[in-house]
Parts: structure tokens; sequence; C-alpha cells
């Protein structure tokens, strides 16, 4: 074995950490909590956005980045939360 | 008692206007203030602080708020604060607002907060400008969370409001890796040493809700993606406040 036997997948995870880096810079995502991982030949687009259309934005930036790969939508958009009506008081003493 | 509603991280854009307005149908009920843990934009420009102005303003509650890295993403956070206000919430930075209530008066200390991290995993004023700069602006914002704890001293409650985690106990679910950007412990040390009755903050949408500083302060992480309700309520009573009287650093000193 030597220190390049591994190079593809280590290309792979700059390429994914880049991705993280545009999909938090990018205006209309700007989505600080998204993590892309990829397992077997598919790519699992996890974490929380605030908007349908933040969570499409992403989605469109995973998929201009690998097009080669499938992406799978595991984002939790929380958007509907927003109008849930609180639980009861937490007492603190 | 004094009921107060937290929510922290709702990211307002044009895509969720009036999306948290409907869930605060009520709050009047339920809570005698609001408080908002910054993040209320996503990029802190003066048209999406009209969307949030519109979202908060003449709830039957009084608001205050504190801003959070995103809505300072433009350089706009001056024109930010100016809308807000000029809707009628309170806009802290470094300040204190004290609230008369109908359960007595609230006082709450408010600051954006800073990274830095946590004791025996945080940066250094050491080396490289750039690394001098970030610790100093850390510290600089417990300075000013310090300041604002003072001015509300005399109210019946007291409440630390901040973007930034004072704690780590919060964090917990978030990469650690990333924990020095999330907060940092010299907020929780002005906490304790002030003495509060709550400290809120957001911005670990990955975190916990519970935690507690090294002085027995309850914090509550009320990032919206981690309440997932439209806020929080917590009811808190009037009497006396964890301080620092055997706070950990003051031993570490004396030692």
């Amino acid at each position: 074995m030597n220190a390049f036997d591994d190079e593809p997948q280590d290309l792979d995870g700059y390429r994914l950490k880049d991705l993280e880096r545009r999909i938090a810079e990018d205006d209309e995502a700007a989505e600080l909590g998204v993590h892309v991982v990829r397992s077997g030949d598919r790519l699992f687009v996890r974490g929380h956005v605030a908007s349908a259309a933040r969570r499409e934005r992403v989605l469109e930036l995973v998929r201009q980045e690998c097009p080669e790969i499938e992406a799978v939508d595991e984002l939790h958009c929380v958007d509907r939360e927003l109008s849930i009506e609180p639980g009861a008081a937490e007492v603190l003493r | 008692v004094i009921r107060v509603a937290a929510v922290g991280d709702v990211h307002l854009g044009p895509d969720l206007r009036g999306r948290h307005r409907a869930g605060l149908t009520g709050i009047a009920e339920r809570a005698d203030v609001l408080l908002l843990a910054g993040d209320l934009t996503r990029h802190g420009t003066r048209e999406e602080a009209e969307i949030v102005a519109g979202e908060y303003a003449d709830l039957g509650v009084p608001v205050v708020a504190v801003l959070g890295n995103h809505d300072y993403q433009s350089d706009e956070e001056e024109a930010v604060t100016e809308v807000l206000t000029e809707a009628g919430l309170v806009v802290l930075e470094g300040e204190g607002a004290i609230l008369e209530l109908a359960g007595g008066t609230l006082g709450v200390a408010g600051v954006k907060g800073f990274g830095l991290g946590f004791a025996g995993r945080c940066g250094s004023e050491f080396g490289e400008p750039e690394m001098k700069a970030f610790v100093r602006h850390g510290r600089a914002a417990a300075e000013l969370l310090a300041d604002a704890l003072l001015t509300v001293s005399d109210a019946d409650v007291r409440v630390a409001l901040t973007h930034y985690s004072p704690v780590d106990g919060t964090l917990v679910g978030e990469p650690p890796e990333i924990w020095p950007f999330l907060g940092n412990y010299l907020l929780g040390e002005a906490i304790d040493r002030a003495g509060v009755h709550l400290a809120v903050h957001g911005h670990a949408h990955a975190g916990q809700e519970k935690g507690l500083t090294d002085g027995g302060t309850r914090v509550r992480n009320v990032a919206q993606p981690v309440i997932r309700t439209a806020y929080a309520v917590y009811e808190l009573h009037a009497g006396e406040a964890s301080s620092d009287v055997t706070h950990p650093v003051d031993e570490a000193v004396s030692a």
C-alpha cells in the first residue's frame, strides 16, 4: 500500500467538503448545517433547512456539483414547525 | 411569576413571510414577553428585516431581540436594527432592558456573542493577527454581556439573551469540531458572575434544548430547529438567582 492507494476517496471527501461550504455561502441557500455524505454509490444530503425553496436550492447545488451520483434528499425542512403552538410552559424555580 | 417565550434562528426571508406570525396567535395568553435569540433573517438585509418587523410587530407582548451571525451577513446590521426598532422591537447589543410586567420587573441583558470555544478547548490570543482578532472578539462579546447584566441587576427576574451559546451542554449533537464557532465559555462566566434566572441562546440547530452553567444557571437553546415549535415558554419566579460564589474559575485562580 502506498500513499496514493486511497486517493480517489480522499478527492471525493474534499469535493464534498467544498460542496458543504458552497451551500453555506450560497446566497439563495445560506444553510450552514447541511452535510453531504457518500455511502455506496449515492450521496445523502442531511441537516435542517428553513424553507422548501432553500431545500430545492441545496439539492440543486448538490446535483450541479456531483451530476454523476444520485443525491438522496434526507433534509428536514422546519418551516411548518414555525406555526406549531408551544407545549406547556417549563416551570423554572 | 413571569412567563418568558423565546425562539431563535427563524431565518426569515420572502419565502417565509407570515409563516411565524401564524404560530404566534394567542401568544399574549401564554407569555408576558417574547425573546428572539438572533438569526432573524437569512442574509441580514433591510428587505428581510422588514419581513421580520411585520412578523413581530403588535403581538400584544413586548419583543426583545438580539441579532445573530446571519443578521450580519450583508453588513447592514445597523439598518436591520433600525427597521426592527421602528416596528417596536427592542434590539439589544451589549445593553439591558427592564420591562414592567404583571408578575414583576424583568431585566433582559442581550448581546449577539461570538465564538471562542470552551475551557480547555478554546482559542488563545496568540500567533497570527487573524487568530488574535477572533479571540479578542469573543472576549469583547463576553465583556459586553457582563456590562449589560450590570444594568439589569435590580430587576426581580433577570435573563441573559445571546445568539451564541454560553455553555457546551446545549451543543451536544453538533460536531464537537465546530463548538468553538458555536459558543464561548466567557459568556457563561459572565452569566454566573452576575447571577441570572435563565440564559437563552440559539445558533446550535442540532444541539440540545437544556443545559446548565458551571454555577447552576439554567440555559435553554431555543434555536427553532431544536424546540420544533413556534416558541418555547419558561415560567420564572422571582427570588435568588444562581450566582458565582463558588465558581470553579475563582477556585483555580486562588489555588
